[in-house]
This record gives C-alpha cells, structure tokens and sequence, in this order.
C-alpha cells in the first residue's frame, strides 16, 4: 500500500480498541523452541570475556610460535589453564550466582544449561587447542600426540582444582579459589619446565597419558557431583 | 487438570523432613501454612522436582515430576534466589524465558506484559542489583508466570512487599488460581485468609490439617498457635 494511501485512511478511520488481545495472543503463540535453538540461545548468554580471553591466549601463541620458537609449546602449557578456567567459571556461574534453584525447576533445568554452556566452550577450545598443539609442538620437534598431552594435562589439572573449590565452597568466593588455581597450575607448568626437564623425557609419556586419563575421569566425577551437591546443599 | 502427590517423603541421615504426604490438588489457592523446619520448603522443592523424593509420586495430569512436560507447565518462586549480576531486569525475564523454552518474539511479548503487570516497567533496564527487596521479589513473581504455568508454586512471596504490593499481590494470585493449580507458603496468617481457597498445614512433615477455612472454623491464626503454641512459647 502506497504510504499516503495509509496516511490518509489513517486520518480517516479511527481503529477500534484491541478485544480480548491476551486470550487471541495466547491462541497463536508460537511452538516452544526446539534443543537446538535452546544450545544456541545459551551461547548467547555466555559472558564476552570468556570468548576474548580464549582468542587472546590463541593469537598470543600463535604470535610466540614466530619468536620463540621450540619453547612455544611450553608458553601454550603455562597459558592454557588459564582457558580453562573460563571453561570452569561459565560451567560453574549458575551454582556461584544462586541461580541453581530456579534453573532447575524450568523445562530446560540446570543439567541442560551447564551441558550447552560447556559444550559450544568445549568446541571452542578444542578448536583453539587443535591449532596451538602442532603449531607449537611443531617448533619443538615434538609429536602432535605428545605435544597435546603436554598441554591438556595443565588444562585437566586446573579444571578439576577449580570444580573441587566450587563444591567445597559454594559461592560466589570460589570464583577467585578457581583463579588461584589457575595461577598455581601455570606456575607449575613454568617450574616443572625449568627445573624438572626430566619428566617431559619420552620414556615418562606413558605416566603423562595415564594422568590424562586419571583427570579426565575426576573431570566428568566433579560435574556430577556438583549437580548432584546443588539439591542437598539447598536443603541445608 | 489435578495434580497428585502420593505418599511424598523425603529423609535426611537423622531426620523426616516430610513424612509420606499425599494431596490431590486441583485449580485454585492452596495455602501452605508451618512453622520453620515444618517441611514446607522440601516439600514444594520435591513439587517442583529440584529435590528428589526419598519415597512417593508427584504427578500433574500424567506428566511425572522428572520430566520435561511437567517442568514446561511449572512456574516456582523460591524463597530466595539468586541473579547474574550483569543483568538487568529486562535480560533476567528474558533469560528465564529461554530456560523455560519460550519462542523468542513470544517472550519479549510477555515479559513487557509482566513488568507492566507487577510495576517494574521503568526499572526494567537497570540491573538487578541495585532492585530493593521488594523489587526483587516482584521480579521473581514475574519469571514465575512467564509461561502462564498450569502449576505454580510461590514459597514465601509476599516476603519483602509493603503492604500496597501485598494487596497487589493477593489480587493477582486470586485471579491466576481461576485456571491454574496455585500452591504458596507463608507464616503470614492473613495473606491465607485473604488468598487460599484451602489451607494446608503441616507440622514436623506432615499434614496436620488440609481442607477449607470458613468461619465456622474459628480464627485461623488462634488456630496455628495452637498446633504451634510449643514453638511460639520459646520465641
């Protein structure tokens, strides 16, 4: 329709008053959303930060690999639990900020939000990680499967810290508990590097692998665990 | 629509919270009335499927109390609850309306009508943590009925609203229990004489009256100091 044609049949009728708009709104509204657009809205909601911090942490690998060469790797290592606990903090935001009660009584409850949340970080970081591991592993010389191992150890380590310090502590306060570990994990990753070369030997890498796994396992057993803590400490 | 508790229980290590409660409850206010540490707390947590029953059923028109279809008609305000503290009042509904699966033009819909309805439209962009009490409170009311739930649950809503807002408050709950199952804890005798249809009072987890409160009946604070005179009498 022309637009003066709708200014003037606008000046010319007064539009009844809207009968029953709540009831004729509730008839045609919409189909609920679907899993998919549910994992995608939660995107949506995870904080900016977590997304900068792990792009920067990429780009200042990626930057290292150029200019320091076979240590890169070692950088990567000491950097990537700092990945991970953007990885905790997000998995772990609803417990800290008191929101746990009333996501677990929607349609799509807590387990849903954590599982999204961590799983578009997840993504994430393995793409990030895929990419630093035989870059950086590349200038040491390094297989990619060992120079990954390297690197996943600090991140396993420093998740399952982060998540032992939110279930022990149940607050808000667990966010700098988290950072602490964070901290010391990198730190360790720099001290083993300069003064206990003798672990990164390959006839070691077999511990390495077996501690990989070990984590991986406390990894999956805190999450549950903190689900599972979230009704009884409610309770109490 | 009817909602079934049977033989609901929860046990702790040396403790029944609630102790096999059954309720079969259908559209209007059920007002919930206890002492602290009477058990209402878990047994609207178990209601709204956040705490998991050590025995018994909750089942609202066949939808069992761990599924998602019965979460989907749920609307629960807690005693106290948390937010994001980047969020204002506007992303906090939105949010809540994500989790409970609502169409994204649909939510910004209702959550308009919702702020307009508990009277937080012009604090709807300021964030939550600079929101009174009572402003918080309304908020959670708010979220509650997002999904214009078959089943609400409110424990303790009218905590922190003065006393215009509590009418407010009162008149909105008489209306939405017209069609939907409205279930509400207090200690404040009053807010149940003036809302609930019935009245159900429990005392050390279980059911010690359940049924209309006319007055024939007497006065019903005079009433809950007798059954809770012990405790009253240490206060």
């Amino acid at each position: 329709m022309k637009r003066e044609m709708k200014t003037y049949l606008q000046e010319a009728f007064e539009a009844p008053e809207p009968v029953k708009k709540k009831e004729f709104l509730q008839m045609v509204r919409t189909e609920n959303v679907s899993t998919f657009d549910f994992v995608k809205a939660q995107i949506g909601y995870i904080r900016k930060r977590v997304w900068v911090v792990s792009v920067f942490i990429f780009m200042l690998v990626l930057a290292s690999a150029d200019y320091v060469g076979k240590e890169s790797i070692w950088i990567v290592s000491a950097l990537v639990p700092y990945i991970a606990l953007c990885a905790i903090a997000e998995g772990t935001r609803s417990t800290a900020y008191g929101m746990s009660e009333l996501e677990m009584s929607t349609r799509f409850s807590l387990k849903s939000v954590i599982l999204a949340r961590l799983t578009a970080i997840g993504c994430l970081h393995a793409l990030l990680l895929g990419v630093m591991i035989p870059v950086a592993g590349g200038t040491a010389f390094l297989p990619v499967i060992r120079s990954g191992i390297y690197v996943i150890l600090p991140y396993l380590l420093t998740t399952v810290l982060g998540l032992l310090a939110v279930r022990k502590l149940y607050d808000w306060e667990s966010t700098y508990v988290c950072m602490g570990c964070a901290v010391m994990v990198s730190l360790l990753s720099v001290w083993t590097r300069g003064f206990l070369v003798w672990i990164y030997e390959e006839k070691y890498f077999i511990w390495w692998c077996a501690l990989v796994v070990y984590l991986l396992v406390k990894v999956i057993k805190e999450y549950k665990k903190i689900i599972y803590q979230t009704e009884d400490v409610a309770w109490n | 629509m009817e909602l079934v508790i049977d033989r609901l229980s929860k046990q702790y290590k040396n403790k029944i919270a609630v102790d096999r409660i059954s309720l079969r409850l259908t559209p209007g206010v059920y007002g919930l009335l206890g002492a602290n540490g009477a058990g209402k707390t878990t047994l609207m947590r178990m209601i709204c499927g956040i705490l998991k029953p050590t025995g018994g059923t909750v089942v609202l028109d066949k939808a069992d109390v761990s599924t998602e279809e019965y979460r989907g008609k749920l609307g629960y305000l807690p005693q106290d609850f948390g937010y994001y503290p980047e969020f204002t009042g506007l992303d906090f509904l939105m949010y809540m309306a994500s989790l409970k699966g609502l169409e994204k033009s649909y939510a910004k819909r209702k959550v308009k009508e919702l702020m307009e309805v508990v009277g937080l439209t012009e604090q709807a962009k300021k964030k939550v943590k600079t929101y009174s009490g009572g402003m918080k409170q309304r908020l959670g009311v708010a979220q509650a009925l997002l999904n214009d739930p078959e089943l609400l649950v409110l424990d303790e809503p009218t905590a922190g609203l003065d006393p215009k807002e509590r009418v407010r408050f009162r008149n909105l709950i008489g209306e939405l229990g017209k069609k939907s199952i409205v279930l509400l804890s207090t200690h404040i005798v009053s807010d149940i004489e003036h809302i609930a249809d019935k009245v159900l009072m429990m005392k050390d987890g279980q059911l010690i009256y359940q049924g209309e409160w006319t007055e024939e009946n007497g006065d019903l604070e005079e009433f809950y100091l007798q059954q809770f005179g012990e405790e009253a009498g240490h206060e």
